[in-house]
C-alpha cells in the first residue's frame, strides 16, 4: 500500500514517501511563493525516484503551516501529532519530542503508542529556531551547513544574553568587534538556544528517551548543546528534517488501514 | 502639511459627533436594521449599549467611569451613570477599530507591553471622543494595570478617583471586610456630597432587589448549560453577554436581558439544539476575556469539534445581597472574587467547573499584556493534569490583532483537540 | 580620579561577601529572612531575631523560571524564582513578600508550589495611605508578628521592637547623609558606588553595617577626601534616573562616563529605600503604637509607583528636581512592570512640559549592556549639553 505524507513548513517542503510500513524514498525543498505547486513538485519528484504515479497513491496527508493550503491532500494533520508519530515508529522508547524548525520550536510528551499527551510551543517571536540561528550565521560570514562544525571547535565560553533575533543579531556584531572567535561567538549563541528550550521543555515532565526532529537537529553543535543542557538520553534520527512528513505519511498509512 | 489638517478636521468633527446623544440615537436604529435577525437578547444588548452612551451624553445624572468588578450595584444605587471603558474597548476591538486607538496610546508612551484592552481605552481618552466623566470609582480587584489606569484617567479630565482599595486575604471576622466596608461607606458620602442628594434605602432596596432577581436568572442559565449538547457557546457568552454581566446588574434592563436570554437557553436545551452541530470535546475557557478582533479561533475549535461549555469568567461567586446590610453585602461580595487572593482559591473554582460541566479540556487565554492571569497559569496546569485533564495555554492577545498569528493559533488549537481525541 | 575608597570599607564589603557566603553554605550567626519590596517593615524582621536580606539576583537569568512564569513577566521576579529553584542558600529559607503588585502575588504562589520546604509569608500592603489604609495595614503587620511568634516559637516584644526601630533609624539617618554628601558636596564617589553602598546595606547585617557606614561617612568628611573643584561638579549635566529595580549598577557608570552626573535615584534599589527616621519621643510605648508608627513611616514614605498616588509621587519628583537642579531624567524601569509602565506617559508628559528632557530604558536583567543602550545614553547626554 503506497501512501504519502506531507510537511509544508514554514522555510522547507518534505515529502516522504511509505510502501507497507517503510520509507521508499523522500525529499527536501525550500518553500516559496506557490506553496501548493512546489508541494506537488516535491511530492513529484520523490515519486519520481521511487518509480511510482501520483494516481498509485492511497491516501496523502499533509501536515506544517502550509497543510491546508493543499487541496490534493486528503486530510490536514498538526505537525505536533506527526513529529510525535514519526519519532515514535522511529524510536518507540521516545517519551519526548523536540522539534526545531525554522519559525516554530516545540516540545512534544508522548507515550509508548506514539500518542500527544501533551506540548508546548515557543513565543511567537523566531528567538530559538533555526531563521533565529540563520540569521546569525549571515551576520558571522557561516554557512548554515556549518554551524555545528564551526561551533564545536571552540575553547571558550561566552555569554549571550539577548534572544530576541534583532538584539541578538546587534550583540554578535559588538562581540565580533570586541575581537571574539567565531566559533566562541556560535557555541554561546547555541548555548542561548538550548537554556531557552531547555526551559521551556521544563514546563512539560520531560522523559526519556528525547528525540530531536526537524532541520535544526542537523546541527551538531545545537544537539551537543541541548545534551548538556537537558541531561537525558538524547536519540537524533539518521534524517531527523523529514520526521514530520514521515508522522503524516505514517497517519495516511493508517486511515488507509482503516478503509480496507 | 494637508494630511495633518485633514486629520485635525477629521477627529475635532468626531469629536463632537460622538458626544452628541442623537447620533447614538441615530446608531441604535441602524445597528437594529443591521442587526434584525440575531437574537432577540443580541438586540437588547445593543438597545444597552447605545442608551448608555445615549444617556452619558445627556449628562442628567453624574456620569462615573468604572470598571467591571466595582459592583455595579453600587454604581446604580449611588444614582450614577456609568460607563465601562473596558467593556467598550472590546467593542471596538470586534468593529475593527482597536488599532487605531492602540497606535494613539503608543504614541504617547503607553508601551506595548501593557494590556491591550487599556491600550484602546487610553487611546479613546486621549482623542477625546467619549463623554467625560465627573467621576471615576474603581476597584483594585482586577489587576494593577486597571488601577493605574483608572488614576490616570483622573489625571486626564481633572476629576476625582475613589479607588476602592482590596484586601488580598478573605477573612470575614477580621479587618479585611471591615476594610472594605469603610471605603464603600466613605465613596457613598463622597458621592453624596457631589449630586446633593442623600442615598435613600429605597433606592437601594430596588437596586439590590432587581441584581438578585438577575443573580437568580444568570445562576438558571448557568445550570441549563450543564446539559449536553452546550445550549450556548461561551463564544457569546465572553461577549456581549459579558458586557451585560459586569455593567447591568442592578437594572430593570439588564434584568429584561437575562430573562430572555434563559428563555432563548432554555428553548435550545428543550430542542436539543447546540451551539455547534457536532459537539466532541467540551471546552472551559480560562481568563476574563477572548481575542474580539475578527479571528478565526472558534471556526478552529469547530472544525475540529470542539465547543466553548462554560467560562470561569460567568460564575456566579457572590451570595445574594441584603439591602438591609448594603456595605457588607458588597463588601461580601466583593472579597467572594475567586480571583484575588492565592491561587488554590481559583483552583478549586476551576476544578468544580471541570466537574459540573463534564469539562474534556481546558484553554488557559495567556493575554499578553496580562500579569494577573498569566502568572498562575502554570500552577493551574500542574494541578489538573494531575486530576488527568489536558489544558492548553494559547498565547494570544485579546484587543491587539497584531499579535494575532492565525496559522500559530490554528496549529496549537487543532493539536490540542487531537490530543484529546 | 583618585580612589577613595578607603581600607576600612572594602574590607566591610569583603567580609560581606563572607557572610553571605557563609549564609549559603554554613550557619550565620542569626537566622535570615529575606524579602523584595522595600514595603516590608524591616524593624520587624530584626527584632525577631533575624538578619533582613533583600533578594537581588544579580547574577541570575530570569529564563530559568520560564517553566513556571511567562517571559512576558517582571524579570526581577523571575530571576528570583530562578534563585529559589537553583540555590540552596540558608537566606532562601525564610521570605516574606509584599502584596505589592500581581507579579509578586504570583512570585507568592509559585514560590509556595516549587521552591518546597521554606518559610513564605505574603504580607498585604494596601494602595493608598488614607487613615483606613493605616488601620488596615497597622492591622496586617500584628498578623505578621502573631505569625512569626508562632512559627518561630518567639516573642517579640515592645522592647526588641523599640531596639529595632533605632537600629532601622540610624541606617535611615546615615544614608540620608551619605546621599546629601554624595549630591552635593565636593566629594568624589561614582554614582556606581553610591548605589553599591546602598544596596550592600539591604543585605548586610543592620548594625554591623551601621557601624561601618558611620566610620565611613567620617571618613569621607575629612579634608583630603573633598576633591572636586566646582567645575568639574557644574559643568556635568545633573541626571536623575527614576525606576524600579536596578538590575545593573554599570547604567550608572556609562551615564557618568559619558559625561553626565547622577545626583539622585528614584529607585527601589536606591534611594526610595530610606525616608526620613521614625520619631519615637521620650516615653515608653506600646506595642501596638510602635506598629502605628512603623506603619505611618511605610505608608507616608516617599511612593513607589505602585501606590495610587501620582501627584504625591510628582511632587516629590519636582523637589528632587529643584533641590538638585537636576536637568534630565533618565527613567529605567524593568520590562513588564505595569505600575511604572502606566505611571510613565502622564509623568513623562508633565516633565516635557516644565521642559525637563527624558530618555525611557528599559531592563531586562541581561548580564551585559548592549551597544545600543550606550548610544542611547550618550545622546541624551548630548542633548543635555544643550539644555
Ligand atoms: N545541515 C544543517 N545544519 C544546520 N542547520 C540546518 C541544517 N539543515 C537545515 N537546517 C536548519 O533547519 C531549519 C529548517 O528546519 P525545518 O525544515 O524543520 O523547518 P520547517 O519545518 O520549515 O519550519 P517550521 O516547522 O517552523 O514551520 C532551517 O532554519 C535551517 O537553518
Ligand atoms: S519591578 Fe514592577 S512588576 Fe516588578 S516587582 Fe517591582 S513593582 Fe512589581
Ligand atoms: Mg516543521
Amino acid at each position: 500500500m503506497l501512501v504519502a505524507g506531507l510537511d509544508v513548513g514554514s522555510l522547507t517542503i518534505k515529502a516522504v514517501v511509505l510502501e507497507d510500513n517503510t520509507i521508499k524514498d523522500f525529499t527536501i525543498i525550500p518553500t516559496g511563493a506557490e506553496i501548493n505547486k512546489l508541494t506537488k513538485d516535491c511530492l513529484e519528484l520523490t515519486l519520481k525516484k521511487t518509480g511510482d504515479y501520483f494516481k498509485d497513491l492511497k491516501i496523502i496527508v499533509a501536515t506544517g503551516y502550509g497543510r491546508i493550503s493543499i487541496p490534493f491532500a486528503d486530510k490536514s494533520i498538526t505537525e505536533i501529532t506527526c513529529h510525535a508519530l514519526g519519532a515514535n515508529w522511529l524510536n518507540p522508547d521516545t517519551r519526548t519530542v523536540i522539534d526545531i524548525g525554522g519559525q516554530d520550536s516545540k516540545v512534544i510528551s508522548v507515550d509508548k503508542e506514539g500518542r500527544v499527551v501533551d506540548f508546548v510551543m515557543n513565543d511567537k517571536c523566531a528567538a530559538g529556531t533555526g531563521r533565529f540561528l540563520e540569521v546569525m550565521a549571515q551576520a558571522l560570514g557561516v554557512k548554515t551547513e556549518d554551524l555545528g562544525k564551526e561551533s564545536l571547535k571552540s575553547r571558550r565560553k561566552i555569554n549571550i544574553s539577548s534572544m530576541c533575533t534583532v538584539f541578538a543579531e546587534s550583540e554578535v556584531i559588538s562581540l565580533i568587534a570586541e575581537g571574539c572567535a567565531k566559533e566562541d561567538i556560535l557555541r554561546g549563541l547555541h548555548e542561548a538556544i538550548a537554556n531557552r528550550i531547555g526551559s521551556m521543555a521544563n514546563r512539560l515532565r520531560l522523559e526519556n528517551t528525547i528525540t530531536l526532529t526537524g532541520g535544526v537537529a542537523k546541527n551538531t553543535g545545537m544537539v551537543q548543546a541541548l545534551k548538556k543542557r537537558l541531561k537525558a538520553k538524547v536519540y537524533v534520527p539518521p534524517e531527523p528534517q523529514i520526521v514530520g512528513a514521515l508522522g503524516a505519511a505514517l497517519a495516511a498509512q493508517k486511515m488507509a488501514g482503516n478503509n480496507i | 502639511m494637508s494630511d495633518d489638517f485633514n486629520d485635525d478636521f477629521k477627529s475635532g468633527l468626531i469629536k463632537k459627533i460622538a458626544k452628541n446623544s442623537h447620533i447614538y440615537e441615530l446608531g441604535n436604529r441602524g445597528a437594529r436594521i443591521y442587526f434584525r435577525k440575531s437574537s432577540k437578547s443580541f438586540k437588547l444588548w445593543l438597545d444597552f449599549l447605545f442608551y448608555q452612551l445615549k444617556e452619558a451624553g445627556k449628562r442628567k445624572r453624574p456620569v462615573v467611569w468604572t470598571n467591571i468588578y466595582t459592583p455595579s450595584e453600587l454604581i446604580y444605587s449611588l444614582d450614577l451613570f456609568p460607563i465601562y471603558p473596558e467593556l467598550i474597548s472590546g467593542v471596538l476591538a470586534s468593529v475593527g477599530l482597536a488599532n487605531y486607538f492602540i497606535e494613539t496610546a503608543e504614541s504617547k508612551f503607553y508601551s506595548t507591553d501593557l494590556c491591550s484592552f487599556y491600550r484602546v481605552a487610553a487611546g479613546l481618552v486621549l482623542k477625546d471622543w467619549f463623554p467625560a466623566p465627573d467621576l471615576i470609582i474603581s476597584s483594585a480587584q482586577l489587576c494593577d494595570g486597571s488601577t493605574k489606569f483608572f488614576h490616570n484617567l483622573s489625571k486626564y479630565y481633572n476629576c476625582e478617583h475613589y479607588l476602592i482599595d482590596s484586601p488580598y486575604y478573605d477573612d470575614e471576622e477580621a479587618n479585611s471586610h471591615r476594610y472594605l466596608v469603610a471605603q464603600l461607606k466613605e465613596i457613598a458620602s463622597k458621592v453624596d456630597k457631589i449630586t446633593g442628594r442623600r442615598l435613600s434605602q429605597e433606592r437601594i432596596n430596588y437596586v439590590f432587589n432587581l441584581a438578585n432577581q438577575t443573580r437568580e436568572d444568570i445562576l438558571k442559565i448557568n445550570e441549563l448549560r450543564e446539559n449536553i449538547p452546550s445550549p450556548l457557546s461561551g463564544w457569546d457568552a465572553m461577549a456581549y453577554i459579558l458586557y451585560m454581566f459586569f455593567s447591568s446588574l442592578g437594572t430593570k434592563k439588564g434584568w429584561e436581558f437575562y430573562q430572555t436570554l434563559v428563555q432563548e437557553v432554555k428553548e435550545k436545551v428543550d430542542l436539543k439544539r447546540g451551539a455547534i452541530r457536532e459537539e466532541k470535546h467540551r471546552l472551559l475557557w480560562l481568563h476574563q476575556i477572548r481575542p474580539y478582533y475578527p479571528n478565526e479561533i472558534i471556526q478552529n475549535l469547530q472544525e475540529n469539534k470542539g465547543v466553548i461549555s462554560f467560562e470561569e469568567v460567568s460564575q456566579v461567586y457572590w451570595g445574594a445581597l441584603n439591602p438591609q446590610r448594603p456595605w457588607e453585602s458588597l463588601a461580601q461580595k466583593m472579597a467572594a472574587n475567586f480571583g484575588v487572593g492565592p491561587i488554590e482559591r481559583r483552583i478549586k473554582v476551576i476544578y468544580d467547573l471541570v466537574k459540573k460541566y463534564k469539562i474534556d479540556g481546558v484553554i488557559h487565554f495567556s493575554q499578553r499584556g496580562c500579569r494577573q492571569s498569566c502568572g498562575g497559569a502554570y500552577i493551574i496546569k500542574d494541578f489538573l493534569q494531575e486530576k488527568g485533564i489536558p489544558m492548553l495555554l494559547l498565547d494570544g492577545d485579546g484587543a491587539d490583532s497584531r499579535n494575532y498569528s492565525k496559522g500559530q493559533t490554528r496549529t496549537r488549537i487543532e493539536a490540542f483537540l487531537e490530543m484529546l481525541s | 580620579m583618585k580612589k577613595i575608597m578607603k581600607r576600612e570599607w572594602l574590607d566591610f564589603i569583603k567580609q560581606q561577601e563572607g557572610i553571605i557566603a557563609l549564609a549559603a553554605h554554613k550557619k550565620p550567626k542569626k537566622p535570615i529572612m529575606s524579602w523584595v519590596c522595600t514595603y516590608t517593615p524591616l524593624e520587624i524582621i530584626i527584632a525577631a531575631g533575624f538578619y533582613p536580606y533583600r533578594l537581588l539576583p544579580a547574577h541570575i537569568d530570569p529564563s530559568l523560571a520560564n517553566s513556571y512564569l511567562d517571559s512576558n513577566f517582571c524579570p526581577y521576579v523571575r530571576s528570583c524564582l530562578g534563585e529559589g529553584l537553583t540555590k540552596k542558600s540558608a537566606y532562601l529559607d525564610n521570605l516574606i513578600i509584599g502584596n505589592s503588585c500581581d507579579a509578586m502575588r504570583r512570585l507568592y504562589d509559585a514560590w509556595r508550589h516549587y521552591v518546597p520546604g521554606s518559610f513564605i509569608y505574603l504580607l498585604d500592603l494596601p494602595r493608598n495611605n488614607s487613615p483606613k489604609a493605616l488601620e488596615y495595614y497597622q492591622y496586617n503587620l500584628q498578623r505578621l508578628i502573631e505569625e512569626l511568634e508562632s512559627r518561630f516559637a518567639i516573642k517579640i516584644s515592645e522592647d526588641l521592637l523599640y531596639q529595632a526601630i533605632l537600629v532601622s533609624n540610624k541606617t535611615r539617618k546615615l544614608l540620608t547623609e551619605l546621599s546629601h554628601l554624595y549630591a552635593k558636596e565636593r566629594i568624589s564617589i561614582s554614582a556606581t558606588e553610591f548605589l553599591q553602598i546602598i544596596q550592600e546595606g539591604m543585605i548586610s547585617p543592620p548594625e554591623e553595617y551601621n557601624i561601618f557606614l558611620g566610620k565611613f561617612l567620617d571618613d569621607l568628611k575629612k579634608e583630603e577626601n573633598i576633591l572636586l573643584t566646582d567645575s568639574q561638579i557644574k559643568d556635568r549635566p545633573k541626571v536623575l534616573i527614576s525606576g524600579t529595580v536596578m538590575d545593573n549598577l554599570e547604567i550608572a557608570r556609562v551615564i557618568e562616563d559619558c559625561g553626565g552626573k547622577v545626583v539622585f535615584v528614584d529607585m527601589c534599589t536606591g534611594e526610595r529605600y530610606f525616608s526620613e527616621p521614625i520619631t519615637l519621643g521620650e516615653t515608653k510605648r506600646s506595642r501596638s503604637d510602635l506598629l502605628r508608627l512603623i506603619a505611618e513611616y511605610y505608608l507616608n514614605k516617599v511612593p513607589c509607583p505602585r501606590m495610587v498616588n501620582l501627584e504625591k509621587r510628582w511632587t516629590y519628583l519636582l523637589k528632587v528636581i529643584k533641590d538638585y537642579e537636576v536637568k534630565g531624567v533618565i527613567f529605567y524601569n524593568l520590562k513588564f512592570c505595569d505600575t511604572s509602565m502606566f505611571e510613565l506617559p502622564v509623568i513623562r508628559e508633565r516633565l516635557q512640559k516644565s521642559g525637563i528632557p527624558t530618555l525611557c530604558l528599559e531592563g531586562e536583567f541581561a548580564s551585559a549592556i548592549s551597544g545600543g543602550l550606550k548610544t542611547r545614553i550618550q545622546a541624551f547626554m548630548e542633548v543635555l549639553e544643550f539644555v
